[in-house]
Order: structure tokens, then C-alpha cells, then sequence
């Protein structure tokens, strides 16, 4: 058990009278890239906000190091977990720095920012710069910044790159695999694009708030099934 | 003549601040329009003018008075205008919920100090802070003084909100309050605070009101208003807007009375709010708020 840094044991979520998740299953071991695939409306985001203390847990339990932070606040939370939002990640009318710095646990307004700045140098450029006028690209590599800069050793990422041309989702998917290689991050990200499971070691695939399919990103990536199903992609 | 009237202009429009304040740090920050914060800062003068009748130390009377606004403040905040704000899921629809609660507050607000106090009128007769003379033009020490209130409202919090990391939290929370969460903002706790200073300075205006005028069972409804109307004037939450409103109707206001007559005032008040609902619904000086 003490294996896993994260772990969700029968997790059971309901928003209004909707039971939106149901006995979910899912672990992340420390360093682990984690996906979770689904159409939208499977959960994803709810399963996240859950782990943020967001909504309440009906049933089942959420563990990191194996101690319980079922019932725990947000703030609590969040110098443990560091999450990014699907939409609106950043402070639109605070500059680049303003948003680093309030998301980080230092008061040092420098601390910390020289590494994030080494692995999206395109930041530094626009340090003084307010998050509104950064492109898509930017500003998501922005979010990832704020996420990292909450120096927390689990990352949850909803869709981020959501809404980005081929070729920033690409940029974006490797430099959150380089950011958990190097800071030996556990990771989970939900995805809608099949390139997630290059980057994944493994794959949760969430559908009407269960988790249908899971395992070895390497040994799904040739399941016929999940990529015309799940991953919406052309044989 | 012309002193005169600058003089007269800047200690009104330093009390207009003063009142616009509370409504515009509230709706900047949180996004509530709290239209009881007028008879919030009008309970605590009350409270002030009750201690001073009995003869208290005057430093006793203005932390009384002082505390139970700020005390009558939050609750409010935490029991009225929060539930409601969150009743329907927060938004516009939230907003005008809190719109509803607080104007039935408004209402009842006079009955309820009626029949605590068993008065109407409210004489605030502090120590006199002497009368001063500037260029030829007599001013009162709490003139002064409402001035130089309103100026370090103006300072301070310009200097929080950009160069702490409170502060900037602050402006993170009047932009997103849900990232704020996700990044270990304790958002509840911003509006508490929130809440209390803006009770705070809607007591100072009221007790400098009360110096400079006087005080009666509708005052914190009239302050509301004014709060209200500088505040949607100068942008709703924008504190620069609604300290440069503040000026115009101080300026506006003296310059009315002392050249066509008093009566006026009003009237020339309410034109200028119209023209600039026309030419700038969205106030001289909007704020940028995204959710």
C-alpha cells in the first residue's frame, strides 16, 4: 500500500443528485505519469476537484503516503497536491511574475522562478507582461509554471492543452514530461488526444464516471478499440 | 470665493470617499453589493454618540463604536450575504440576491436603531480639532482630517494591492476565486477581512459625517446610495474611479451651493450620474474582473 504516493480507494462522488463517479479505483506511484482518458462528461474534472477538496466524497477513501485527506480543506490540500484547471489557469490582469508569485509557497518574489524560466524560456521574455496578452500556448505553459512553482510533489493537469494548434499540444505534452522526469513529479493528466500515451506510463480510461479500461500506456496505444473509441483517432 | 470652494470640494469629496469605499473594496473583492454598508458604518457612529452621552473617554467610544460596526460587518457578510450570494450558485443571479437581502436590511436597519437608541437625531460632539486657516479659508480640523483619511485610503491600499504578496493574492481572488483555492488562498478569510474594513471605513464616514453634519435614522441609507452611485459612476469596484467621482461631486456639489443655491445640489448630482451612465455605463474607470 505504502507504494503509492496517491491513491483512491471506491471513490464515490455525487454533485447535486447526480452521482457523478463511482467507485473509482486509481493509484499513482512517486515519479508515475499518470492519463486519464475520457469523453467529456465522464468526470475527469469532478475527479479532480475532488482531490482538491472541492466537493464532498460520498463513499471511499483518497490517500497520499497512505494517511487519509478525505474531508480535508482546499488550502490544506494544496501544499500537497497542486492542480491546474482546464480553463482559466492563470490571472489574466496579473503580469507573469505576479502569477508565479502568488502561487508559490515563498514570499521571495524571485524564488524558484530561474528554473521554471530555464524550461519555458519564452516566459522570461514576457516576465512584466499581464497572462491576458500571453497566446494559448503561453499562457498554458504559465499554468504548468504556477504548478510547479507550488513545489508540490503530486501535479494533476486537466486538459492542458486543450484548445492548442498540433504542434503547441506536442511542445506542451513533452515539457510536462520533462518537468516530472526531472523533478520526479507524480503526475496525472486527462487528455482527449491519443499523444498523451506517449508521454504516460500509464492509462485510466473514465467513462460515465467509472473506470472502464486500465493498464500499460505502451500496451493500449495498439488496442484498436481505445483509439477509435477513445481517442477519437482515424485507423 | 474660489478657495472657498475648493476647500468645501475636497473635505466633501474626501467623506464621499470615505463611503463610497466599503461598497467599492466589497464589490471589488468579492463581487458583492452589499447595499447594507451604509447603516453598518451608521450602528457603530450610533453606538460612538451613545458612549459620548454617557460620558465615556472618547478613545473607549470610538473603539466601541468602531468595533461593533466592524462586528455587525461581518456577520452580516457571513450570514446574510454569503448564503445568499452562494444560494443559486453564485454569478449575476447570486448578486442579485445579496441585492434583495441587504436593501431588506436597509429597510429594517432604522426601526432596529430606533428601537435600541430611542432616538432619531444623533449629535456627534467629539473634541474639536480647532479651525485652521488656509489660503484665507477657515477649515475645520475634521475637514482636515476627512481628507487626509481619504488620501491614505487612496495610498495604502494602492501600495498593498501592487507591491505585496497579500495584496496581489487579493487581486488574484477579485480575477479567479476558484484558481485562487486551487492555489492554498484562503478566500473565505479574504472576504471576512474584506467585510470588516469596508464596515471600518463606512464607520469612519459615518463619524465624520456626523462631525462635519449631522446624523439621523436614514443617514446609512443615504450613504449606501451615495456609496452606490460614486461606486457605479467610477467603475463598480475601481477605487481610483471612485476616488476621482468622489472629486467631481465635491467639487460639483460646493461649487452648486455656494454659486446657484444648495437645493440644486441633488439635481446637478443626478445629471452628472445620467451623463455618465450614458457615455460610460461601464464607469470613468473600469475595473478588469473575469468571473
Amino acid at each position: 500500500m505504502g507504494n503509492f504516493l496517491l491513491e483512491m480507494q471506491d471513490l464515490t462522488v455525487m454533485r447535486g443528485d447526480v452521482l457523478v463517479l463511482r467507485d473509482i479505483d486509481l493509484n499513482i506511484k512517486r515519479g508515475e505519469a499518470v492519463a486519464l482518458i475520457g469523453p467529456n462528461g465522464a468526470g475527469k474534472t469532478t475527479l479532480f476537484e475532488t482531490v482538491m477538496g472541492i466537493h464532498k466524497v460520498v463513499k471511499g477513501d483518497i490517500r497520499i503516503e497512505g494517511s487519509s485527506i478525505r474531508g480535508m480543506g482546499t488550502e490544506r490540500i494544496s501544499r500537497r497536491i497542486s492542480m491546474i484547471p482546464q480553463e482559466f489557469a492563470t490571472f489574466p490582469f496579473l503580469t507573469v511574475l505576479e502569477n508565479l508569485w502568488i502561487s508559490k509557497n515563498s514570499s521571495r518574489r524571485k524564488a524558484m522562478t530561474d528554473e521554471i524560466f530555464q524550461i519555458f524560456p519564452a516566459l522570461q521574455e514576457k516576465i512584466n507582461q499581464e497572462a491576458s496578452t500571453l497566446s494559448g500556448g503561453q499562457r498554458q505553459m504559465l499554468a504548468l509554471g504556477m504548478g510547479l512553482a507550488r513545489k508540490c510533489d503530486i501535479l494533476l493537469l486537466d486538459e492542458p492543452t486543450l484548445g492548442l494548434s498540433p504542434l503547441m499540444t506536442q511542445r506542451i505534452l513533452n515539457s510536462i514530461k520533462e518537468i516530472s522526469d526531472r523533478f520526479k513529479l507524480s503526475v496525472l493528466i486527462s487528455e482527449q488526444t491519443p499523444l498523451v500515451l506517449n508521454i504516460s506510463d500509464r492509462v485510466y480510461v473514465l467513462e460515465g464516471g467509472q473506470i472502464r479500461i486500465q493498464g500499460a500506456s505502451q500496451e493500449l496505444k495498439k488496442d484498436e478499440r481505445i483509439r477509435k473509441v477513445y481517442l477519437g483517432m482515424a485507423v | 470665493m474660489v478657495y472657498d470652494i475648493m476647500i468645501t470640494a475636497l473635505s466633501l469629496a474626501g467623506i464621499y470617499f470615505l463611503i463610497s469605499f466599503g461598497v467599492t473594496l466589497l464589490y471589488g473583492v468579492g463581487g458583492f453589493p452589499n447595499l447594507a454598508i451604509g447603516p453598518i458604518g451608521l450602528t457603530g457612529a450610533y453606538v460612538t454618540c451613545s458612549a459620548l452621552r454617557a460620558n465615556l473617554n472618547v478613545g473607549v467610544c470610538l473603539f466601541l463604536g468602531l468595533g461593533t460596526a466592524v462586528l455587525v460587518g461581518v456577520l452580516i457578510q457571513k450570514f446574510v450575504v454569503e448564503p445568499l450570494f452562494n444560494s443559486l450558485g453564485g454569478g449575476d443571479r447570486g448578486r442579485i440576491f445579496v441585492i434583495y437581502g441587504t436593501f431588506g436590511l436597509c429597510l429594517l436597519f432604522p426601526a432596529i436603531l430606533q428601537n435600541v437608541f430611542k432616538t432619531t437625531m444623533m449629535n456627534v460632539r467629539l473634541p474639536s480639532l480647532g479651525i485652521y486657516k488656509i489660503l484665507h479659508t477657515s477649515i475645520t480640523g475634521y475637514q482636515l482630517l476627512s481628507i487626509g483619511i481619504a488620501l491614505a485610503l487612496f495610498v495604502v491600499p494602492h501600495f498593498i494591492f501592487t507591491r505585496t504578496k497579500g495584496g496581489t493574492k487579493v487581486r488574484g481572488v477579485t480575477q479567479n476565486a476558484f484558481l485562487s483555492r486551487l492555489i492554498g488562498v484562503n478566500v473565505l478569510r479574504i472576504y471576512t477581512v474584506t467585510a470588516g474594513i469596508a464596515a471600518a471605513t463606512a464607520y469612519i464616514g459615518a463619524i465624520l459625517w456626523g462631525e462635519i453634519f449631522s446624523l439621523e435614522l436614514g443617514s446609512g441609507t443615504m450613504f449606501t446610495l451615495y456609496g452606490f452611485m460614486i461606486s457605479v459612476m467610477g467603475g463598480l469596484g475601481s477605487i481610483y474611479g471612485a476616488l476621482l467621482v468622489s472629486i467631481i461631486l465635491g467639487l460639483s456639489t460646493s461649487a452648486t451651493s455656494f454659486l446657484i443655491g444648495g437645493v440644486f445640489e441633488h439635481i446637478i448630482t443626478t445629471l452628472i450620474l445620467i451623463l455618465v451612465l450614458i457615455f460610460a455605463p461601464r464607469g470613468l474607470i473600469p475595473t478588469k474582473r473575469e468571473v
